[in-house]
């Protein structure tokens, strides 16, 4: 322990000064010293916590999302509409029907959204309405 | 009655975005997944798409057969050929589906170096018109696989054409490639105006992408839609992913989703072979869209009949 905290020459000065001393001498010398030694300690730390430190850096908050596994046209645009923009899956499906009629969609290519899951409902969807329809739809009805 | 033959010109003013290899598998996959006949005619002199059905020595000697005669008009009053005269079968399946191929030819180099407007260009782009107007009695779909460059045989395409299929890397630069068709060319060819009537497609995207890797493709996708909004209801949202099996080519007489490859790598075929499939269905839908199919075209009115009674600016007479 000695040996990684100190330097070379200083274990060498200890040495030299204890050699000299008996078992009973030294315990008498470590009984003296046991007072200054804790108080330099807790000066030494004192110090150390009054010293201005370097302002930590922080990084920019970072939104955690989790992309898709698949890269199929109905994941992305589910993603686009649910992570990106919040929607729920029944807002989402509402926002979207809205955009698509707006847009000159025919209804009667909408699927009914009875029950379905978002990325049911999109796949049927996809079976009738070009997929870069749908996404500008989307990209749209999220704004 | 059937849908207009849609004459789509496989085009991006920026090179080595993968024109070639999506034209041949993409008319495959049209093939695959609708009763079409389809028509594909390799217009870039360096005959890249007709060397995945010939060796290099076979393009040589098809000459005579080959795409230049659909522009040769130097024996004059001569007709210009029939595409079954001049074409080769390549792909046949159980629905009926039909793919045919025109092979290239190194002498449409000449061709595509001309400047248009003289007597002998005139000639050529008749001629060339004469042909199409076979080609679209005899096929639901004509697809062209064009040099990256504005030069006569490509000008000549989208004459004839009336669908851009736009295949890009996910960059500015090859967006920056189509920006240029869609702006510049639009005032002799207006159609390129029609968002409907142009499908941007992604190709060599990064099949598993780290998460960081996927949120910069949807970054870099979200701002090229801010830079070109004009260009926004075309980005098609099936893509093409980078494959290995896509670099190298079939053996002659075969598309690259008809290899027989080693079990070992049959699921990477199938993924291709899905990409394929997406992006195939995207197109016709968007074919459909534009030009509409007989019930597409009845149903298209009565919305627009519809949404005019809706919003007041159409009453009924009494």
């Amino acid at each position: 322990m000695l040996c990684a905290g100190c330097s070379r020459k200083a274990i060498y000065g200890l040495w030299s000064d204890l050699k000299t001393l008996s078992a009973e001498d030294l315990e008498a010398e470590l009984d003296r010293l046991d007072g200054h030694l804790a108080a330099a300690l807790a000066n030494k730390l004192a110090n150390k916590l009054e010293r201005p430190t370097a302002p930590k850096r922080k990084g920019k908050a970072k939104k955690s999302v989790v992309m898709p596994k698949d890269d199929l046209p109905a994941t992305r645009i589910a993603f686009e509409l649910t992570n990106i923009h919040g929607l729920s899956e029944a807002q989402a499906i509402t926002a979207l029907s809205q955009a698509l009629l707006h847009n000159g969609v025919s209804a009667s290519k909408l699927p009914d959204d009875k029950g379905q899951r978002l990325a049911d409902w999109l796949e049927a969807l996809l079976d009738h309405v070009p997929g870069s329809v749908v996404m500008d739809a989307a990209l749209k009805a999220a704004r | 009655m059937r849908m207009t033959t849609v004459v789509a010109a496989v085009m991006n003013l920026k090179g080595g975005v993968g024109k070639t290899t999506l034209c041949g598998n993409i008319a495959r996959a049209l093939a695959d997944r609708e009763a079409k006949k389809i028509l594909i005619m390799d217009l870039d002199s360096q005959c890249n798409l007709s060397q995945l059905f010939f060796p290099p020595e076979e393009i040589d000697r098809r000459s005579k057969r080959s795409v230049y005669q659909c522009f040769d008009s130097r024996q004059f009053l001569k007709e210009p050929p029939y595409p079954a005269d001049i074409c080769l079968n390549v792909f046949n399946n159980d629905k009926g589906s039909r793919v045919d191929f025109i092979c290239g030819s190194a002498e449409t180099f000449g061709l595509a170096i001309t400047v248009p407007g003289g007597l002998l260009p005139q000639a050529a782009q008749q001629h060339f018109n004469d042909f199409m107007r076979k080609a679209r009695e005899s096929y639901d779909i004509v697809m062209f696989d064009t040099n990256p460059s504005a030069t006569f045989t490509t000008l000549c395409a989208l004459e004839a054409s009336n669908f851009l299929i736009a295949p890009i890397t996910m960059d500015v630069f090859s967006l920056r490639g189509i920006h240029l068709i869609t702006r510049t060319l639009c005032r002799k060819f207006p159609w390129l105006n029609n968002a409907k009537q142009v499908r941007i497609l992604a190709n060599r995207i990064p099949r598993s992408p780290s998460a960081p890797e996927a949120e910069r493709l949807r970054r870099d996708e979200n701002t090229i839609r801010q830079l070109y909004p004009d260009l926004s209801p075309s980005i098609m949202v099936s893509r093409i992913h980078e494959s290995k099996m896509l670099w190298h080519k079939a053996p002659h007489g075969k598309f690259v989703i008809d290899r027989e490859v080693h079990a070992f790598h049959r699921h990477r075929l199938l993924k291709i072979k899905e990409d394929f499939d997406q992006a195939a269905r995207e197109l016709l839908l968007s074919m459909k869209d534009a030009f509409g199919d007989a019930d597409g075209n009845s149903q298209n009115s009565l919305d627009a009949l519809r949404r005019l009674f809706a919003q007041g600016d159409l009453r009924p007479v009494v």
